[in-house]
């Protein structure tokens, strides 16, 4: 028989598909396969770059190039499957306006912010970016340069950014995009546990009997995570899933109970659920007993809008996070006006189905897993929202075991890994430690080996407050990594775009693609992405994933690790530390801060025969040490002994993923769980050991209202999301042509009857007006998803429609996190 | 809804081939296999009782396997398709014939080198725990 190429291509792909099925192909295909020479390629493991689920891919190269993916079926995240993001990763690399050279903004030769892209050479790009910083520095100190990045950046990188600023330039002024999707979620965990991240994972969906999705469209967001629970309530019947959210999208379709509230009153449901449990008589005394404080919050405090802002200046406790003790008494007077009545009245989710709900979490035979992203997290109350949700498990003791499970998803790949497990936001160290605290500081300088009292102990600007500062010419220096701020940040008009064009400031954005927010900066940098580089991302569930550097970077681009540490060549001491320090530590004098940041002993401690001979590996090669085992190796030193244990790197390159602590060699799946966390002493249960006395706190925190509501004249809500085939705000799916043809621009959904009420039809162009700004789009009355009456939602990866020009930007007082979930617009036929 | 045309440039010297899941209930196995040979382009090469099917498909556009995988989804009994593989090749390499006498079997070529981790390993003493920095 004569076989072709194409012949033994689809014959592959078939006997990947088949060993993901468990099916067995007939004897002739694989015959085919034996002559695989043919499709010779070269098969590597990375998880996929898209999103905080953690697939396992199997990647493929030939001649340089990343050629063919599949889901990786031994990877136990996704066991072989991917989702439309997945599918198409051979492609992103590859669109056709990939940056592969700096860019600066020139008039006549020289740079000129309001002059023209022109290609540099890197010599080039770091001498004027070298001169800016220095300027910076000399005039202002470390409040007057920034950094911003994200949950996409590896752990290395984020883990050399927070190094080059914290303890380079010593400037807390370094936040991640995370604290757009993140930071509330985080605030949750430090004020409830005392520690961060879940304390369960993906097993918990093979093991719960019901699920509750609060806000979270997982059916599109979190498809191959939505494929599990699928199969757990279609195999077994006595599973039910309960789906609230503000409209109705995809993931209704798998709802046994679905529940469309009012925007902002999932307050209203939780306490309603925390008020049937205690007087349905379901409160797991001997739990709360042992492992349990109650605390009530003080309250009115705020929108995290500018102090001088009308709503700002009403508020009777700003931004405070303060409480004092209560007991399970007063907790229950405290919720006791929140009836079903009550709710059903506050949200527009009927009393019955709110009871159905409430049943889940009481009734202690059922296993309940909650499952939450954005719609919890972009809040003015996100922390408090945080904290309600876990007052329900911590009231029935539902928590840190198989099935019983709090579960705050994840947006970025590496979300957890890198923003919040390194530590990259401005008021962190890593290891969950915090500027503000002399022990933490003085930890963070033995283990970086710098002089002791160096590190600034004042917390820096984060993202919005930024953002802020470069419009007031607080900061002038601005160098953005792996995101689209000026696509995704909330009120673009009069904050954001300001402070990039005002002629004070020099803003710098590394990026794979000219982005809105590379165009709006001075100066562009290439940079290598995913496989281009080698990497370590950590997912939802605790899960450290290590890949290595599998193709080249086209033309001059180098990943963000490469530009961050050859930066600091270019830095002395003399020119950045005090000079009192360096006279009391006369061993830095004079050095580099890549000297004393990089080169310290530790981070160059492993030689480039550790690196693995069958793989590339361009930043090691050019520093001339295995500098990402290195940097890693640092970093898990911050961890180790502290419950935030890290195997040696290494091993990673072997597994496919380990969720931390890794003690003794082995992961942990439940944490706080006596048997399954190791930190867990015999005898007590559960042990909650972020805090002091080994108890978590159940919040007493009552309902307040969002910052805008609808009125008169702006008269509907707004909303805005994803939609599946573009994640983030799009600018790596927009650059892979199906997706973008899949859904090429965004639309604002409506009910048909809202449309009606104003004389419109699906199709019309109409402008969506906020108080702050307007944006022209189609309305669609039909399709995936569905708004209630007075209810508009916009997706927000459309780079030409910017939706978040018309968004408020009021944030979370506590997290500092923008909500980008709700304000109030009128719609206008143009 | 698709409005978007493919933008000619990205039709390139390129195919790509793909392979996925489709379940269906049991009962419509027949059905849906019936539908799916119906359709042009799609390739059967496995199945079981349990209503799963090994589909391969080739186009010049990444875009077309997606509206594919639309149409299979549409078919009465089909649950949801799954994606597995996706390959891009040179259009002109592919109806090179192959030499058979360089037989390895694929297994080796195709797994990423990882070493298995053994199962039921000592859970970790107890005694080595300790409180955490906050």
């Amino acid at each position: 028989m004569k076989l072709t190429r194409r012949d033994v291509i689809k014959a592959q792909a078939a006997a990947t598909a088949a060993t993901v099925a468990g099916i067995s192909l007939p004897a002739s295909a694989s015959n085919i396969i034996t002559s695989s020479k043919a499709n010779k390629l070269t098969w590597s493991k990375a998880p996929c770059r898209f999103c905080g689920t953690g697939c396992g891919i199997s990647v493929a190269t030939k001649d340089g190039k990343v050629v063919a993916t599949h889901g990786d079926e031994k990877a136990p995240v996704n066991k072989g499957l991917s989702c439309v993001k997945g599918y198409f990763l051979s492609k992103i690399m590859y669109g056709k306006d990939r940056i592969t050279t700096p860019m600066l903004r020139k008039t006549d030769g020289v740079y000129d912010k309001e002059g023209e892209f022109t290609p540099v050479s890197w010599n080039e790009a770091f001498d004027i970016m070298e001169e800016k910083f220095k300027k910076v520095l000399k005039e202002k100190g470390p409040e007057g340069i920034s950094m911003f990045g994200s949950g996409q950046w590896t752990v290395h990188e984020g883990y050399a950014a927070v190094k080059l600023m914290k303890a380079g330039f010593l400037s807390n002024n370094i936040d991640p995009n995370a604290r757009h999707c993140m930071a509330s979620a985080v605030g949750g965990f430090m004020r409830t546990f005392g520690i961060d991240e879940p304390m369960g994972c993906y097993d918990d969906m093979e093991a719960a009997d019901a699920f509750v999705l609060w806000g979270s469209n997982m059916a599109e967001m979190h498809p191959i995570l939505w494929t599990r629970i699928a199969d757990r309530r279609l195999s077994n019947p006595h599973v039910k899933v309960a789906v609230l959210s503000t409209f109705e999208h995809r993931s209704f379709d798998l709802a046994d109970i679905p529940a469309v509230f009012t925007p902002q009153t999932d307050m209203v449901l939780l306490n309603a659920i925390a008020n049937y449990i205690i007087e349905s008589g379901n409160v797991n005394h001997d739990f709360i007993n042992k492992h349990v404080n109650f605390r009530e919050g003080v309250t009115d405090i705020g929108y995290g809008l500018r102090p001088t802002h009308e709503l700002q200046m009403k508020a009777k406790n700003p931004n405070s996070g303060a409480s004092s003790p209560i007991d399970l008494d007063a907790f229950a007077k405290f919720v006791k006006s929140y009836t079903f009545e009550y709710a059903e009245e506050m949200s527009g989710v009927p009393a019955k189905t709110i009871e159905k709900i409430a049943k889940l979490y009481a009734d202690p035979k059922i296993k309940v897993m909650s499952l939450w992203t954005m719609g919890v997290n972009q809040h003015t109350r996100g922390v408090w929202t945080n904290n309600l949700l876990y007052n329900i498990h911590l009231l029935t003791g539902k928590i840190a075991e198989p099935g019983n499970s709090p579960f705050s998803l994840t947006g970025q790949p590496s979300a957890c890994g890198t923003a919040r497990e390194v530590g990259t936001f401005s008021h962190r160290l890593p290891a969950d430690m915090v500027v503000k605290n002399p022990k933490h500081r003085a930890l963070s300088e033995k283990l970086w080996k710098i002089p002791a009292g160096i590190l600034n102990g004042k917390p820096g600007s984060h993202a919005v407050k930024q953002i802020r500062d470069l419009k007031d010419s607080k900061i002038n220096v601005c160098w953005n990594q792996v995101n689209n701020n000026v696509q995704a940040g909330a009120n673009i008009n009069e904050e954001i775009l300001p402070g990039y064009r005002n002629p004070d400031n020099f803003i710098i954005t590394s990026d794979a693609y000219p982005t809105v927010t590379a165009e709006a900066s001075d100066l562009i940098l290439p940079s290598a992405m995913w496989v281009e580089k080698e990497g370590a991302f950590g997912n939802a569930e605790r899960r450290t994933q290590v890949w290595y550097q599998l193709v080249n970077a086209p033309g001059d681009a180098r990943s963000d690790l490469w530009q961050l540490i050859e930066f600091s060549k270019r830095f002395t001491t003399d020119e950045v530390w005090p000079a009192k320090v360096l006279a009391e530590n006369p061993e830095f004098k004079s050095k580099t801060l890549y000297e004393v940041l990089y080169k310290n002993g530790q981070v160059d401690k492993f030689p480039l025969d550790q690196i693995s001979p069958n793989y590339e590996n361009q930043e090691s090669k050019d520093f001339g040490f295995y500098i990402q085992k290195g940097l890693f190796e640092e970093y898990a030193s911050f961890g180790r002994g502290h419950g935030h244990d890290l195997a040696d790197y290494d091993r990673y390159h072997k597994e496919r993923g380990l969720r931390w602590p890794v003690v003794n060699g082995v992961e942990t799946k439940w944490r706080f769980k006596e048997g399954s966390d190791p930190y867990v002493k015999e005898g007590t249960g559960w042990q909650f050991y972020g805090k002091k006395d080994n108890k978590a706190i159940i919040f007493a925190l009552p309902y307040e209202p969002p910052a805008e509501v609808p009125d008169e004249e702006f008269n509907m809500w707004l909303s805005t999301g994803r939609v599946l085939e573009h994640w983030h705000s799009g600018s790596m799916t927009q650059r892979v042509p199906e997706l973008f043809k899949a859904f090429p621009n965004a639309v604002c959904f409506m009910h048909p009857e809202d449309a009606k009420k104003r004389g419109m039809r699906r199709g019309d162009e109409v402008k969506v007006i906020s108080r702050r700004g307007e944006i022209r789009t189609r309305i669609e009355t039909r399709g995936r998803n569905k708004p209630p009456i007075g209810l508009v939602f916009v997706p927000w990866f459309d780079a030409s429609q910017l939706i978040n020009k018309v968004t408020l930007d009021a944030t979370d007082p506590l997290s500092k996190q923008t909500d980008y979930k709700k304000c109030a617009v009128k719609i206008e036929k143009v | 809804m698709r409005t978007n045309k493919i933008a000619l440039d990205d039709v390139t010297e390129e195919s790509h081939i793909s392979s996925f899941i489709v379940f269906c209930k049991a009962d419509k196995h027949q059905t849906v296999e019936k539908a799916l040979l119906a359709q042009a382009d799609l390739e059967i090469h496995g199945s079981d009782a349990q209503g799963k099917f090994v589909v391969v498909t080739e186009a010049k556009h990444q875009g077309i396997i997606l509206d594919r995988i639309d149409l299979i989804s549409a078919i009465e009994g089909v649950i949801n398709t799954s994606m597995v593989y996706h390959q891009v090749a040179a259009l002109d390499e592919l109806d090179d014939e192959i030499d058979q006498t360089d037989d390895q079997p694929i297994e080796q070529i195709y797994q990423p080198q990882l070493c298995e981790v053994e199962d039921g390993e000592a859970p970790a003493d107890a005694e080595t725990a300790t409180q955490t920095v906050q």
